[in-house]
């Protein structure tokens, strides 16, 4: 009893090493402690080891499978490993157990809302609330629900509730900062978002918001942010319906720009427009993040992928400028270069969306496979080899990817 | 039990909650899930219908493990006076006064109970109770116990025979530390006539592993005062026995030996912000200190608290008010100087050397003393690894040196990325001043 009330102090306190250690020392001597493995399985997630973590969890449901406290464990680990499916799963198990826990019933929400399916994940977070009417993790993922729905107006007021319960809620700083950069008040936003750094500056959660609020206060970006929060609001279906319409549309505007030459260059312009907005939606974040890198505020804000993208997008914005400008210069340069480059800028912003997702490596291995194929679409022409066939395998391939990777949403 | 057989029990003793069998059952569901809190209410039901001395101590057994000493001592205290011969009674008793740190009640029920059976054993009383001198008196013993001088010392005092001479390097370190704390202890004299007060707190925060313990001794060997040093473990009994007076016990013993230096590991551990600690039972600890710091019953003239802590950032602002941890100081990994000190002495007794230290500490930027003992090892290895395969005895050499440098990841890095996200987002007051200028952010 004493060990695990220390270590559960120790968590408390974030002191997951010493909490590691405490419990260690403890299951040395009673490895069949099922809640001891449980605590040490939450001492690993706050280490960041969630494989280490998985496993002491699911070590603690073998020896007490019909507990509730070591399922609610085990289904957290899952949400930190990506597998939704399997964390749903757990919960669903520590709910029968106990069903009235206010805890689980907000791990439930959470991965409800993770899951898109809102409206379950709003009849779980009432649950607790009615249970535990001060739970703030509760009101936190509500209110992220809420503003996925677009009921902006709710998302806030339980955002605030939280706040009046806890002043020093970062994380309901940070809910109500999203909630205003959804609905509009950019200005609004980059206050609630600074406040939540300042209380927490490690909140991914208020970081990512505040850089977003800070990109969001020029109009372009503001635009497509707003186009973004529309297409996501969407459901799958209508998001598709949509994509596919404009696309036909567009396919229609270019026949007719063909065949009725009048009008040829206003639909010639905008056939023009609709690929560069196309071209934008994919890649203005990235292309935001490089000029995020030189604000003394945000700069500290990204995360490492946030990081690399935004370096790797520089290196083929310059890369594809110079190679267009070498095609004057040396009549013999291939245009594949800056074309290519420009193409891979969509593979690239989209891969690293998925940074710290498993996602990540399947889109990068792709991705990686294009950039070998627009290297020897510059390199193989120079050489005298022209492939044409190589080219449009680069260019299905990357318009392949963008479609490919929207079923993945 | 499963907990679904629990949840059926408790809709049946929803249904007749008056049913004492069912109760009962249900309770030891309860008890076998550690579901303290609905086991108390459940307990007490049961005892109000069914009293009995056997309830009695099935309560006070619950009231045990959700710390709820007093209320736990009373319903003993009435059961025992039903049934003096009860044995689990008295157990319980001693093990509620233990945990409430009153060794000496805890002591006279032991007494009581092998008095009443003298071959009574139990592991986790005799634990208790085995690291008295057994050649003494049970007399003695109690005597020992209530002497208020045997209660004090838990926390062990020493005097530290390591001064600022023994630290490698850290020099703004020691002179900050000899201008706030060691001048006006060394002249307290001249400060008195200025009007200032000696004494107060200092916070040490830094890394882990860059010698905030071994500057805060060799602070309390500069001025040849006592030292006493409290560690995470001692604060965690702390909150656990909710003991506060403990705590008190350890301010009044550095009064009655100033100068003294009391050394608080991991302070944050003490000082957790409120809200952190929100619904814990450490409230009353934390809230303790504060009113220790303060002085209020009793000048702290002469006591230097000093605190060192990974996260000053979790560490509650009440804490950094004037006359409580009002310095600050940054303790950063060993400079250059300090790290040639801290490789000379890895590398002392070790013959197949032939290395520029210097060079090596200049290229092990931010690694701390443990990333140094480290990187000697690492590098040993990998020289063993060679010579094993090719069967050539070779000295060490500085590059073997600099080509594990690049392999190994200075442990402070974690700790800096966090450290500057506080630094950039979260400097009010300008706290962190010295992380930014360390790391080189305007």
């Amino acid at each position: 009893m004493s060990t695990i009330s220390r270590a559960e102090l120790l968590l408390q306190q974030n002191k997951y090493d010493l909490a590691e250690k405490e419990l260690q020392l403890h299951l040395a001597e009673n490895p069949n402690d099922a809640f001891s493995h449980a605590y040490l399985a939450l001492a690993y997630s706050g280490l960041g080891k969630d494989q280490k973590a998985l496993e002491a969890a699911k070590q603690s449901v073998s020896l007490i499978p019909d507990a509730s406290f070591p399922l609610y464990v085990l289904s957290r680990c899952y949400v930190s490993i990506d597998n939704l499916k399997d964390a749903l799963a757990t919960s669903e198990q520590a709910l029968r157990f106990a069903p009235d826990d206010a805890d689980f019933l907000c791990n439930h929400g959470a991965i409800l809302c993770d899951l898109k399916k809102y409206e379950e994940a709003i009849t779980a977070l009432n649950s607790a609330l009615e249970n535990d009417p001060e739970h703030a993790g509760s009101k936190q993922i509500k209110s992220i629900v809420l503003r996925n729905q677009g009921r902006y107006k709710e998302a806030d007021d339980i955002a605030q509730e939280a706040l009046e319960d806890n002043p020093e809620d970062a994380h309901s700083f940070a809910a109500k900062g999203w909630t205003a950069l959804d609905s509009g008040n950019t200005k609004e936003s980059l206050q609630h978002f600074k406040s939540a750094v300042m209380i927490d500056p490690n909140s991914e959660f208020a970081k990512s918001g505040m850089v977003m609020a800070l990109k969001a206060q020029n109009p372009l970006f503001n635009l497509f942010y707003k186009f973004h929060t529309w297409i996501a609001s969407l459901s799958p279906s209508a998001r598709w319906g949509f994509i596919i319409g404009i696309y036909v549309f567009m396919r229609v505007l270019r026949k007719v720009s063909e065949t009725n030459s009048p009008i040829a260059p206003v639909l010639g312009f905008i056939f023009a427009l609709y690929i560069l907005f196309a071209f934008l939606s994919w890649t203005i974040d990235p292309i935001f993040n490089i000029f995020m890198r030189f604000n003394q505020y945000a700069k500290y804000a990204l995360n490492r992928g946030e990081i690399i993208a935004s370096n790797i997008m520089a290196f083929l914005l310059i890369s594809a400028a110079t190679q267009y400008l070498l095609t004057f210069a040396l009549p013999w340069y291939p245009i594949t270069g800056a074309i290519g480059a420009l193409f891979l800028t969509l593979p690239v912003s989209g891969t690293f969306n998925r940074w710290d997702t498993k996602k990540f490596i399947p889109h990068l291995v792709y991705t990686i496979a294009l950039s070998i194929l627009w290297v020897a679409n510059i390199v193989l022409p120079i050489a005298g080899n022209d492939i044409p066939s190589l080219w449009f395998l680069f260019l299905g391939g990357t318009i392949a990817y963008t479609w490919i990777s929207q079923m993945g949403k | 039990m499963t907990e679904e057989q629990l949840n059926q029990l408790k809709s049946a003793v929803e249904l007749s909650p008056d049913n004492v069998v069912l109760l009962k059952m249900y309770f030891n569901g309860l008890k076998a899930l550690h579901k303290w809190n609905e086991a108390e209410e459940i307990i007490s039901n049961l005892n109000k219908l069914e009293p009995s001395v056997e309830h009695q101590v099935e309560f006070a057994q619950v009231l045990y493990h959700l710390n709820k000493i007093s209320q736990g001592v009373l319903i003993l205290e009435n059961a025992l006076a039903s049934d003096s011969n009860n044995m689990e009674a008295y157990k319980l008793i001693i093990l509620l006064y233990y945990k409430e740190n009153d060794e000496n009640t805890a002591y006279k029920y032991y007494k009581r109970l092998k008095r009443i059976d003298p071959d009574f054993s139990d592991e986790e009383i005799d634990e208790l109770f085995s690291s008295e001198d057994d050649n003494s008196s049970e007399d003695d013993k109690i005597r020992l116990l209530s002497a208020p001088e045997k209660i004090t010392p838990i926390i062990p005092l020493e005097k530290p025979d390591v001064s600022f001479d023994d630290v490698g390097g850290m020099q703004s370190v020691k002179e900050d530390i000899s201008m706030k704390i060691i001048n006006p202890i060394k002249h307290a004299d001249l400060f008195k006539q200025y009007g200032k007060k000696i004494g107060g707190g200092i916070l040490l925060y830094g890394p882990p592993g860059c010698g905030k313990t071994h500057i805060a001794k060799a602070t309390a060997g500069e001025i040849d005062s006592a030292f006493i040093s409290v560690g995470i473990n001692e604060v965690m009994d702390m909150y656990l026995g909710q003991s506060e007076k403990q705590l008190h016990e350890i301010f009044d013993f550095a009064r009655n030996n100033t100068p003294a230096v009391i050394f608080f590991d991991e302070v944050d551990a003490l000082g957790a912000s409120r809200n952190d600690m929100r619904g814990s039972a450490g409230k009353n600890v934390i809230n303790q200190f504060l009113q220790e710091l303060d002085g209020i019953n009793a000048s702290n003239d002469g006591i230097l608290v000093l605190g060192a802590t990974n996260a000053p950032w979790h560490i509650d602002n009440a804490f950094k008010r004037p006359g409580r941890f009002d310095r600050i100081i940054f303790i950063p990994p060993p400079d250059a100087i300090a790290r040639k000190e801290i490789l000379e002495i890895q590398l002392k007794d070790k013959p197949k050397m032939e290395v520029d230290i210097e060079k090596v500490a200049n290229k092990a930027v931010n690694f701390t003393g443990a990333d140094l003992k480290s990187l000697v090892d690492y590098t040993i290895e990998e020289k063993l690894k060679v010579i094993l395969k090719s069967g050539k005895e070779t000295p060490i050499k500085t590059k073997d040196f600099l080509s594990a440098i690049k392999k190994i990841r200075p442990s402070s890095m974690e700790w800096f990325e966090t450290a500057r996200n506080y630094a950039v987002y979260s400097n009010q007051g300008g706290q962190y001043d010295d992380i930014k200028t360390f790391l080189n952010i305007k």
